[in-house]
């Protein structure tokens, strides 16, 4: 029965979930990237305008190497980095 | 009877598709496009500026824009962060929100696939590109493939068939939408990869579809043909369209896989989203230098032959009544001569030549129905007087 419920759980909360939370990390990533490093814009405003269903994303700009991570603990996460000329790219 | 009549226009269709793609100039009926004033210089450098035209009809112009101004919010609308007018060759208005300005870029959306519409028209100028060919995409090269009947022009018109739309409008979640998986899910390494690996839906050529995922290929294709990887096609865009058009502000981004993104994320100021409107509104050309072949604008403004479509060009929304219930008047309250370039939350770069006029709207709009948003900058663009073609 464990089994079954945990093997329920998986497939119907959690891939999907890890799913949604790939591709909410890569968008936030390369749009807090591109509003940082490209609109030159403060972290919180870049934020205020992401969609809200993202809040629970955390967000981290690693300033030294013009990068922005961008995750979910356990269940995503994704960079995007800034290059001089070319924008941000998510990697 | 009905059926005939419809069986009968779209004959008429395939007809005027097929004298349209021998000779792109001969399009339809459209108003013409104004020149540029004699003696003023060209925005280049700098914009001309101007005041606001003395038969404006104030009142209307001033409520349009304070509902364009107006009460911000998280997801709410009205968040408009810059608005520019240009008439006559002068900007005539300008107004930011407050925490932007001149030097502010923004981040465009849609409004890229039509910058992927001016790379593909000058790769066309230098007899690089051909609309008419088939797209030269490995994937569909097999003889029995059905893709490989595909063209560039039914790519740029978004009527290739292909089982890639973008995925909105269909109450499908966007976290799963074809354009998620694309630009940040498992498509984002190799988006245009990505885009063309899919069967078709539809006959090619019959059914107009919006795919980001099209605008993409297309840029592939154009990186193809320019050479040089990630730099090649920053340089030529710099060398052949922005700089040659004083759009020194402007910075495509690219995939992951190196490609232009071609249907999303090009980043410029307003001033500069202004004179890419400018290009469209004087043909193609600048200051006597031809950017965009003879009869590319037209052809980018003339709503394509798909069946099911009536406010779509090539790469440019035209401003049409829609085919059918579940499209948009693409901005209602303005003229129907209007072709724009429009990007999510309700960024436009409109065209107007009835007006000698171009409009761009930057911001934001979260969540706000459509016409919600459209109709205040349909109606100030509507309070502008006529301007007859010189």
């Amino acid at each position: 029965m464990l089994a079954i419920g945990t093997g329920l759980v998986w497939w119907q909360w959690y891939l999907p979930t890890r799913r949604a939370v790939d591709i909410g990390a890569a968008m936030l990533a390369k749009q807090i990237c591109s509003c940082v490093y490209v609109a030159s814009r403060e972290l919180a405003d870049c934020r205020a305008d992401q969609f809200s269903s993202m809040d629970p994303i955390r967000v981290e700009l690693q300033r030294d190497q013009q990068r922005v991570r961008a995750w979910l603990p356990a269940l995503g996460e994704r960079f995007a980095a800034y290059r001089e000329g070319f924008g941000c790219a998510l990697e | 009877m009905p059926h005939r009549l419809g069986h009968r226009r779209r004959c008429a269709w395939l007809l005027a598709a097929a004298i349209f793609v021998a000779a792109p100039a001969a399009a339809g009926e459209l108003v013409p496009l104004p020149s540029h004033p004699e003696a003023l210089p060209w925005p280049t450098e700098r914009w001309p500026e101007g005041s606001l035209p003395k038969d404006l009809d104030r009142a209307a112009f001033d409520l349009h824009l304070a509902e364009l101004f107006g009460p911000k919010g998280r997801g709410g609308f009205q968040d408009t962060r810059a608005l520019l007018v240009v008439q006559g060759g002068r900007i005539v208005f300008e107004r930011y929100a407050e925490g932007f300005g001149r030097d502010s870029r923004f981040q465009s959306w849609s409004m890229a696939k039509s910058v992927t519409n001016a790379l593909t028209g000058v790769l066309v100028r230098q007899g690089r590109l051909d609309v008419a060919a088939p797209a030269a995409v490995p994937q569909w090269s097999g003889p029995d493939d059905p893709r490989s009947g595909i063209t560039l022009a039914h790519l740029l018109e978004m009527r290739s068939g292909l089982d890639n739309a973008d995925g909105f409008g269909t109450g499908e979640d966007f976290r799963f939408a074809f354009i998620s998986r694309l630009l940040f899910g498992e498509g984002s390494r190799s988006p245009a990869q990505y885009a063309a690996a899919v069967p078709l839906d539809h006959p090619v050529g019959s059914h107009w579809e919006y795919s980001t995922g099209t605008s993409i290929l297309i840029a592939a294709l154009c990186g193809q043909m320019i050479g040089g990887g990630t730099a090649g096609t920053r340089d030529f865009l710099r060398h052949e369209l922005f700089q040659p058009i004083g759009m020194h502000s402007a910075l495509p981004e690219f995939a992951p896989s190196g490609e232009f993104l071609g249907g999303v994320f090009v980043h410029a100021t307003a001033r500069d989203w202004a004179r890419f409107g400018y290009l469209y509104l004087r043909d193609g050309t600048w200051n006597g230098r031809r950017i965009l072949p003879q009869g590319w604008v037209d052809y980018a403004r003339t709503p394509n032959p798909a069946e099911n479509n009536r406010i779509y060009g090539a790469h440019f929304w035209v401003n049409e009544e829609p085919a059918s219930d579940n499209q948009w008047k693409p901005l209602p309250g303005a003229p129907q001569s209007v072709f724009m370039a429009e990007g999510a939350n309700f960024q436009m770069v409109a065209i107007v030549p009835t007006k000698d006029l171009v409009a761009v709207r930057l911001g934001e709009a979260q969540g706000t129905p459509f016409p919600e948003i459209k109709e205040p900058f349909g109606s100030l663009i509507a309070a502008f007087p006529d301007r007859s073609a010189p």
